[in-house]
């Protein structure tokens, strides 16, 4: 529909109701003028100036005389049926009378003929029916024009529908990838071997029921990885306890070098945050703050609330970072991924931020609504 | 026979419990002592001259490849190098004929390294053990990198230039002035430079190195090694008529018995 038109004055004339409204009364009124010129006023052969010039005034008076119309079908437009055709009868008939009325004494006293109100019954009766054709004219162009922004409105649906779909099959489609880039995240080849590695130890020093422990763990923690869907969201509990089992596997395999510290209020527990999204950055702790420090480190996990988001810092005692660069840009695939995820999940209404802490470790932060 | 002495590194604990029980139950090998990090496995290299290095390539601080370089050639012993996972490293190692073994530790596969070890001592009798295993260092960081290359300032530079040694590290492109150089050890094709606490590994000989040097600076104390005088603090004499440097750096470097005359030279 919009697609033709295509002049700005068109284009106008097309979207406002009132330009179409004046515009089809002066067309539809001097119209009338035109055809009771050709009529009338020939027929009566009554060609002076002073006939012509009623001919257009009668009509400019219809345009004045019916403009209240339209104010009173507007206001009684969602009344009931009967109230709306009373009040079309009361219009029409009061609409002829005020112009019947008006025109029989402007013609008299332009054209100065005597005993027109002896006509007055013809005279109304055509203004009857010109009145009768403008309500019905004007009924018609108004559910017309309802009509056609009824089908409007369709299409725009029909292409929103259209839309969304194709939005959500692309929104699926990133969460799928995701989850593939996160299991083969978490099945990070370094992190199975080596675990495989210290169970197999204690198998052969006989520690078996370690060895039971962490495999117990690490079946958990790949269940967890597995039976969850990214693209949904998990209470912090949740979270909590599958990056626990992760740092405790790594615990096991580091010895006294990784200490862990934990302190996550139990009003925070409830929140529900985007599955996976702490295990990236406890590991990220690991392969920067612990596994590079012959002396170890610790690992803190804290969660706090403040307004309406849920705070969750990932600290550990490493070396920090570079501060010239940008840390997240340079960062391995596993941060990137985090504030890929983060985005899909809340747009821009989160932080993700890695900065220094003043002992000279690192920070990360993560910032999310805690309502939604 | 007699056993392999033998010292075994890795920064985990449980994987160094793993390597324990699994080479005692192996008859060939007597582990001499235990490293938990790469500086630890350079000391006990220096001071129980082991026969053989079970060495994790993974560990803080200086890693396995750091520990490798920076060990003097002449008391390199055999390395088996352990990794949990790395492609790259493995075809290195399979190009240069490194023996490696990866994790989860199997017993077959470190009984297979041992033999091997065991057949290279009674054969390799010029115990060249350090220039594969450079090499294959060399192989993976290259890989990383792509460009590791190593030029001599030629002989028709300025002159200011002549006492100066180019080296490409990781895309940037060093400088080091040859006073810089702590001491030198040649690994078959490769050089290892140690300057002020950096090893630079270098393709070149040690002849063509030692033509440029300064013979009152540098002189040669093993059939490998050459150690810049200024650069020692103290000296330890050993058993059998051989003796031992301390560096400023804080190495030690092991002086042979047929070059000790020109140490002594210096020290007299």
């Amino acid at each position: 529909m919009s697609g033709s038109v295509y002049h700005p004055l068109l284009e106008m004339l097309y979207r406002n109701t009132n330009v179409q409204f004046w515009l089809l009364q002066i067309v539809g009124w001097f119209g009338l003028s035109l055809i009771s010129f050709l009529s009338l006023t020939l027929w009566y052969d009554q060609q002076e100036t002073a006939y012509i010039a009623h001919t257009l005034l009668q009509s400019a008076l219809g345009v004045i005389v019916s403009w209240p119309l339209r104010s009173l079908f507007r206001y009684f437009w969602n009344d009931i049926l009967i109230f709306r055709i009373s009040s079309a009868l009361a219009g029409i008939i009061g609409c002829s009378l005020i112009w019947t009325i008006l025109r029989i004494s402007t013609f008299m006293s332009m054209t100065g003929e005597q005993d027109v109100w002896s006509d007055f019954g013809g005279w109304l009766f055509g203004s009857i029916l010109i009145f009768l054709c403008w309500v019905a004219f004007y009924h018609f162009v108004k559910y017309y024009q309802l009509l056609q922004n009824k089908h409007q409105a369709l299409l725009e649906l029909a292409s929103d529908t259209q839309q969304e779909q194709l939005k959500r099959l692309q929104a699926e489609t990133i969460a799928h990838e995701a989850q593939l880039k996160m299991l083969r995240y978490q099945l990070n080849p370094h992190f199975l071997f080596n675990t495989l590695n210290a169970i197999s130890a204690l198998v052969k020093v006989k520690e078996s029921s370690k060895a039971h422990e962490m495999i117990v763990q690490l079946s958990k923690f790949l269940r967890y990885s597995l039976d969850n869907d990214p693209i949904h969201k998990v209470s912090l509990r949740q979270e909590i306890e599958a990056v626990t089992q992760y740092l405790n596997i790594e615990r096991t395999r580091f010895g006294k070098r990784l200490r862990l510290h934990f302190d996550v209020p139990s009003h925070c527990k409830s929140i529900d945050v985007p599955s996976l999204i702490l295990q990236p950055l406890a590991e990220n702790a690991i392969k920067y703050g612990i596994a590079p420090a012959e002396a170890g480190g610790q690992i803190s996990i804290l969660a706090s609330t403040e307004g309406a988001y849920l705070i969750i810092d990932v600290i550990d005692t490493g070396p920090g970072l570079n501060v010239a660069k940008n840390p997240i840009k340079s960062a391995g695939i596993g941060l990137k991924n985090t504030d890929e995820r983060l985005r899909e999940f809340y747009n821009d209404d989160y932080e993700f931020r890695l900065d220094n802490t003043p002992d000279g470790g690192l920070c990360a932060r993560v910032k999310v609504p805690s309502h939604l | 026979m007699q056993k392999l002495r033998t010292v075994i590194v890795d920064d985990e604990p449980l994987s160094l419990d793993l390597l324990r029980a699994v080479l005692s139950e192996i008859s060939d090998i007597e582990i001499v002592g235990e490293c938990c990090n790469g500086k630890e496995a350079v000391e006990a290299a220096i001071n129980l001259q082991p026969e053989l290095l079970f060495l994790d390539i993974q560990m803080p601080g200086m890693n396995g490849f750091d520990v490798i370089k920076s060990l003097q050639t002449d008391i390199m012993p055999m390395v088996v190098f352990i990794t949990a996972f790395d492609q790259y490293a493995v075809d290195a190692f399979d190009l240069h004929a490194v023996d490696y073994v990866l994790k989860p530790l199997d017993s077959e596969r470190i009984a297979r390294s041992v033999d091997r070890a065991v057949d290279r001592l009674k054969n390799d009798v010029d115990r060249s053990f350090k220039s594969p295993l450079i090499g294959a260092i060399e192989e993976i960081s290259e890989r990383a990198s792509k460009e590791e290359q190593i030029e001599y300032v030629d002989s028709n530079l300025p002159d200011g230039m002549k006492r100066k040694l180019l080296v490409r590290d990781s895309g940037v492109v060093k400088v080091i002035p040859f006073d810089d150089i702590d001491w030198v050890d040649a690994a078959g094709d490769y050089m290892c430079v140690h300057a002020v606490g950096e090893t630079h590994v270098i393709r070149s000989t040690l002849r063509d190195l030692m033509g440029k040097l300064d013979d009152n600076l540098f002189v040669r104390i093993h059939r490998s090694t050459i150690v810049n005088v200024e650069r020692v603090v103290s000296v330890t004499p050993l058993q059998k008529g051989g003796s031992l440097l301390h560096l400023t750096q804080g190495e030690s470097l092991k002086v042979s018995r047929n070059y000790r005359d020109s140490i002594r030279k210096f020290f007299n």
